[in-house]
């Protein structure tokens, strides 16, 4: 077993990458980011992360387990707490499905230093759990 | 598009392949990541479980956020240790208060930042002020 450093081509030639330099984040690949929502209540506010750099939000799958349906929106903004903050969905996602739900993005792009988070906007019949993935890259 | 695997020199001057199944990237080329915990509502005394890591890092930077209403909650602090319950764990960083609800409050100096390999990292909470709704820390840190 080794830690490597990889190699690149610099002025047409090979070269090791070093400490200074950094991989196109392109070749690295989408963030999964996952969350449960147990018995999850209508106007929880419930963060998903803090993203410190700029990205979009490629897709975004939901499910639930028990219940009827849970109705979510996503949001991201700067500010954790505002009331202006950024919609991912036109309007708030109902799930009533066990299967995965991909809703059509807004407003995928995100700016560096955002907080994602989800708020529970309806809840129809004893949801046990909610499910969020966000592929972020 | 496809699946890659570097390549890299030898310590005889060769070229080869990396073996994704035993080698593994020197640290500081790779991206930070960042780990998110939350919970709701906090309370004083809190202990709650960041992560484990079986590779060596460096945290960079914490960040924190209230939700709702209340005032405050102290962070009494951010530690690691090899076991999750030790009484004298290293410290990342201690004493700070979380008082804001918008951008969140960000600390990029610490104690001990520098977590080996086969690690537990938790933070530990304190007085809550108010009737605080929820509590999210991030932890940013990168593999050495």
């Amino acid at each position: 077993m080794a830690t490597i450093r990889p190699l690149h081509i610099a002025n047409g030639e090979i070269s090791q990458i070093s400490d200074a330099d950094s991989i196109d984040t392109g070749l690295l690949g989408n963030e999964r980011i996952s969350v449960a929502i147990p018995n999850p209540q209508i106007g929880q506010s419930l963060t998903i992360c803090w993203h410190p750099q700029a990205a979009q939000i490629w897709n975004c799958y939901l499910s639930r387990r028990g219940g009827t349906s849970v109705t979510v929106d996503i949001y991201h903004d700067a500010d954790r707490n505002s009331v202006t903050a950024n919609a991912l969905f036109f309007t708030g996602e109902t799930v009533s499905t066990d299967a995965i739900v991909t809703p059509t993005l807004l407003g995928n792009v995100i700016t560096g230093g955002t907080w994602i988070w989800a708020v529970i906007v309806s809840v129809v019949g004893s949801v046990e759990e909610l499910e969020i993935v966000l592929e972020i890259g | 598009m496809a699946v890659v695997k570097p390549i890299y020199l030898t310590a005889a001057g060769g070229i080869e392949e990396a073996d994704p199944a035993t080698d593994t990237i020197s640290g500081p080329l790779l991206p930070s990541i960042v780990k998110t915990l939350s919970i709701y509502p906090p309370a004083s005394g809190d202990n709650e479980l960041f992560l484990y890591t079986d590779r060596a890092l460096t945290i960079s930077n914490v960040r924190a956020v209230l939700i709702g209403g209340g005032t405050s909650v102290a962070l009494t602090g951010i530690y690691h240790a090899t076991t999750r319950n030790s009484g004298s764990p290293n410290t990342v960083i201690s004493s700070q208060t979380i008082d804001s609800f918008s951008t969140g409050v960000s600390w990029n100096t610490f104690s001990d930042p520098t977590v080996p390999a086969n690690s537990w990292i938790w933070c530990v909470l304190g007085t809550v002020t108010g009737a605080v709704d929820g509590c999210t820390i991030a932890i940013t840190y990168s593999f050495d």
